[in-house]
């Protein structure tokens, strides 16, 4: 698996203890707490999580898209030099589209069923560039094709319900990169698609995400899409980043009990017998995960986890180790080298 | 009246109604009293020429639907009805749809302004549009404005109430938060993304302000707080011609039969379109 060249250029995104809150009526509840990665240009992370564990606000965060009832409540997110979290709307507006671009987890309703396929994919270019509506189109006809949807000249002129959900995907990611962002987040680009398309869709992505050199950041809940595409892994956890490394160290030697849990139910089962097993016997996680708004002083992964101790429990762990960082007390692996814990 | 909202905008689309006997009667009958009303004083007589001698004739070869009390051509003067009814009907609805739909996307689209046009909209809704349309029918002279102005203003907050359901439905929907992160205006979201989708869920609460315009214009000249005596509207011509109901009934009822089946056939392309809408 390819590491991210050490560069002299500055990460593509880099997001630092970013913590959010969502203001409830009674008190501040925390969803995102100190989370901290990085993008290189033209590498891929992955955000994995079960559902629910704060990867969606993270993504909406990077866009400066959060609702109104989540605020940012320390940290920062640097993009294109400057930091997004202090922009104003307006500011964050040129950007949105420009540098950074998301695609969203279902394609049959981000596409206007009333503004043909050429329209919807240069809308965002003639927003933010000079551009002609000939040229555009020409622009857009050679991006369709680049993301394999064929007849493109005749796709330009057709209604979003004359495509298939995969063709719809591949016209998100064409409108997605027709600026040339530096980064794209994709939150869940392939859930809603037939199994048999999610694999090609995610494999063009990546492809064309290297060819640009972007950076992408893929929010997935499937160690499976993980595995295909991911350079670094950011594994969270009830609104923590629990372990985070690259891939490749994260597949071969998970330090974290969650992460070695997740991998496990995502290994694909042997048969019994030469029989496949039923989904009852599919490995899987006990218990759910811990509301955002019980209070607890420990490591929220504790009461499922097989290895808590006391101190699992009242005392939360801290993220260590250097490339390869993991937040638990009894990690599975040894840390890196040179850091105490 | 049903309100349309549906919950998934992507189901907003033109599909075409099926061409039923309803829609054909209904855009048939449109059509045709389109171009009499358009044409019909090329050759038909002078629906005002007064001709006492030739009062209150049954239908004949001179005068095919007979004629009035003053001798006038009913033929002619029905005729010029339609156009009146027809004008009347189309401008309520589009001067209705615009105001509703301004109203309509501010409220929903810049939740700030929502209570307050919504307070004053939910007032509106509470009086009985007829009612309202009187009262304001009577506060100038007899005119088409006035009468257009008087039947157009209740049915702005109707308008407004389905526009808004509409825009707050659109505004969440994924397209167009996937227009705003791409950089749109909210000036380009609201005309590009959310305006057109409005188009097919208005469209039957339109044909509904217009037939009942086409009514309330009647239903106003009728009682006389409408157009002017004498105009060749059919609520005029109904309301002058009562007193000779007993001896040639025929003069209330040509008029009567013209609005019946206007009105039919504008709330049938309406329900064609509903239809087609589901
Ligand atoms: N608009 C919102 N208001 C309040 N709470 C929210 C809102 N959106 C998400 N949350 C909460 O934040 C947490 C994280 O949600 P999310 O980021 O969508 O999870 P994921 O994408 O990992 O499944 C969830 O517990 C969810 O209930
Ligand atoms: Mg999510």
């Amino acid at each position: 698996m390819p590491q991210a060249a050490p560069s002299a250029t500055d990460p593509a995104l880099r997001v630092d203890d970013l913590s959010l809150v969502i203001n409830d009526a009674r008190k501040p509840i925390s969803a995102v707490n100190d989370i901290s990665f990085s993008v290189d240009p033209g590498e891929t992370l992955a955000l994995v999580g079960e559902s629910g564990c704060g990867k969606s606000l993270t993504a909406l965060a990077l866009m400066g898209l959060l609702p109104d009832a989540i605020r940012v409540s320390t940290g920062s997110i640097t993009l294109h030099g400057s930091d997004i979290t202090t922009l104003s709307e307006r500011e964050l507006q040129k950007r949105r589209g420009d540098n950074i671009s998301m695609i969203f987890q279902d394609p049959m309703t981000t596409l206007n069923p009333l503004v043909t396929i050429g329209n919807q994919i240069t809308e965002t270019l003639r927003i933010h560039r000079k551009i002609d509506r000939g040229t555009a189109r020409e622009r857009a006809k050679a991006l369709l094709e680049r993301v394999g949807v064929s007849d493109a000249e005749r796709r330009l002129d057709q209604f979003p319900h004359e495509l298939s959900g995969g063709m719809r995907q591949r016209v998100m990611i064409a409108s997605a990169m027709i600026c040339d962002p530096d980064v794209i987040v994709a939150d869940e680009p392939t859930t809603a698609l037939d199994v048999t398309v999610q694999a090609q869709v995610l494999a063009l992505l990546q492809e064309l995400q290297r060819e640009a050199g972007m950076a992408l950041i893929l929010v997935t809940h499937d160690f499976g899409v993980v595995a295909q595409t991911a350079d670094k892994v950011a594994v969270m956890y009830a609104g923590r980043i629990v372990e985070q490394g690259p891939a490749d160290a994260i597949f071969a030697a998970p330090k974290h009990p969650y992460t070695e849990a997740l991998l496990e139910c995502s290994a694909p089962p042997p048969p019994i017998d030469g029989r496949a097993r039923d989904r009852s016997a599919l490995p899987q996680i006990d218990g759910t995960v811990m509301p955002l708004t019980q209070q607890f002083p420990g490591c929220r992964f504790a009461p499922r986890c097989a290895f808590a101790t006391e101190r699992c429990r009242t005392e939360v762990p801290r993220t260590r180790g250097n490339r390869h960082t993991v937040a638990c007390h009894h990690p599975r692996q040894d840390l890196d080298t040179g850091v105490g814990s | 009246m049903t309100v349309q909202t549906s919950s998934d905008p992507s189901d907003h689309r033109f599909t075409m109604p099926r061409l039923s006997f309803r829609l054909i009667f209904g855009l048939g009958t449109l059509g045709i009293l389109a171009i009499l009303g358009l044409f019909g004083s090329v050759f038909l007589q002078d629906p005002n020429a007064l001709a006492p001698a030739n009062r209150l004739q049954f239908f004949s070869s001179d005068h095919w639907l007979g004629t009035d009390g003053l001798g006038r051509d009913l033929l002619a003067r029905v005729v010029a009805g339609a156009r009146i009814s027809l004008a009347v009907g189309l401008l309520v609805a589009a001067f209705a749809t615009v105001f509703g739909v301004i109203l309509g996307l501010l409220a929903g689209y810049f939740r700030r302004l929502d209570p307050i046009i919504m307070r004053v909209n939910d007032g509106m809704l509470a009086i009985p549009e007829l009612l309202l349309a009187v009262a304001l029918a009577s506060l100038a002279q007899a005119s088409l404005t006035m009468v257009v102005f008087a039947l157009t203003v209740p049915q702005i907050p109707r308008i407004v109430r389905v526009a808004r359901a509409e825009v707050l439905v659109l505004r969440k929907s994924p397209f167009v938060e996937a227009a705003y992160i791409s950089g749109s205006s909210r000036f380009k979201i609201l005309t590009r993304h959310v305006l057109p989708n409005l188009v097919a869920p208005l469209s039957v609460q339109v044909t509904y302000v217009c037939a009942y315009a086409i009514l309330g214009e009647a239903g106003l000249s009728f009682i006389g707080a409408g157009l002017p005596a004498n105009t060749p509207s059919w609520g005029v011509i109904v309301s002058e011609n009562r007193t000779f109901f007993m001896q040639a009934p025929w003069t209330v009822f040509v008029a009567g039969f013209f609005l019946t089946v206007t009105v039919l056939a504008v709330s049938a392309v309406g329900d064609e379109l509903r239809k087609s809408a589901e």
